[in-house]
């Protein structure tokens, strides 16, 4: 079912439940990669995977369909994901660790992690850029986002994340003939 | 000489990482379940309930603090005692009449009945007094 029959059925009446329950289905696959690889643990991704499906469930009827469903989930996600960052790395700032640190940590025992050494230094590169940075690799170089698709849910243009993404592949190449 | 890394390789952009089993087909159930949750409700009562019990017992360690400093601090003692005379009489004489007795406090309290001829008497004899008085 496309996102504009789910959209139409969630209106039904009595059917919302329904047809929320599908879009979950449809859209959690995706969204849960993309919280993962920003946050690497597993309870962390799962736990900001449902926020982002619950603030959904509450904006959903007044949402007016002027971007596409998935476009709106993603930036609902991104928007959890930055503002979880943001808390983690005040509270390290204020234990004087740094936070992209602590993320390799959790990376290096992530009991979910199922990648061979060359996998793992790319992880380790893209946990080195800015936050703002890595979405932006992310959601091109895994969610194969088109820069249209990214500069609607970043509310970045289309030339500055072309800039933004070309920089960090640099820097992830530079990283990565360092880690391995 | 290290070989140069090239991050487009198909290889790489493969996703490293898996999850429990049988997440995705639980998640949906798990979302579900926290969208029927619906918050009880709360009430003004419950809200202000625990802000009134803590108000109300400063009040009452304060006003038992308070009265204990007047009743045992003996200045403020003495300074009602000043101010009211007639309770602390009574309050002495009822508390113990034998240690407090005396002939002057016992004239305040009983009152004599005077014989009338006595009187007649008193006033025959000390009749220049009373002429003395009316005269202004």
């Amino acid at each position: 079912m496309d996102d504009k029959d789910l959209l139409i059925l969630f209106r039904e009446e009595g059917k919302e439940r329904h047809a929320f329950d599908l879009i979950v289905r449809k859209y959690s696959e995706r969204l849960y990669w993309h919280i993962k690889k920003m946050v690497i643990s597993h309870d962390d991704a799962n736990d900001l995977l449902q926020n982002t499906f619950i603030k959904a469930w509450n904006a959903l009827p007044e949402f007016r369909e002027e971007s596409k469903l998935f476009t709106w989930l993603y930036r609902i996600a991104t928007n959890e994901v930055l503002t979880f960052l943001k808390k983690k790395q005040l509270r390290s700032f204020l234990s004087l660790t740094d936070y992209s640190k602590q993320l390799e940590n959790v990376l290096e025992a992530d009991p979910y992690f199922n990648g061979d050494k060359t996998q793992k230094a790319l992880q380790k590169a893209i946990l080195s850029l800015p936050e703002k940075q890595r979405i932006v690799f992310n959601m091109r170089y895994f969610d194969e986002l088109k820069y249209e698709e990214i500069s609607e849910i970043l509310g970045t243009s289309v030339g500055a994340l072309k800039a933004s993404y070309h920089h960090a592949a640099k820097k992830i190449e530079e990283a990565m003939q360092k880690l391995i | 000489m290290k070989e140069k890394i090239n991050i487009d390789h198909p290889e790489l952009r493969k996703n490293p990482f898996t999850v429990p089993a049988n997440y995705f087909e639980n998640l949906a159930e798990a979302v579900d379940e926290k969208i029927s949750y619906v918050a009880p409700k709360v009430g003004w009562w419950s809200v202000i309930k625990p802000q009134l019990a803590l108000v109300s017992t400063f009040c009452i360690i304060f006003f038992m603090g308070y009265g204990a400093i007047t009743l045992f601090t003996p200045d403020s003692a003495k300074k009602n005692s000043l101010q009211h005379p007639n309770q602390l009489e009574e309050y002495l004489l009822s508390s113990s009449s034998f240690d407090f007795y005396d002939e002057e406090i016992d004239s305040l309290t009983t009152i004599k009945k005077i014989d009338p001829d006595q009187i007649v008497e008193y006033l025959r004899d000390d009749a220049s007094l009373v002429y003395l008085a009316s005269i202004k």
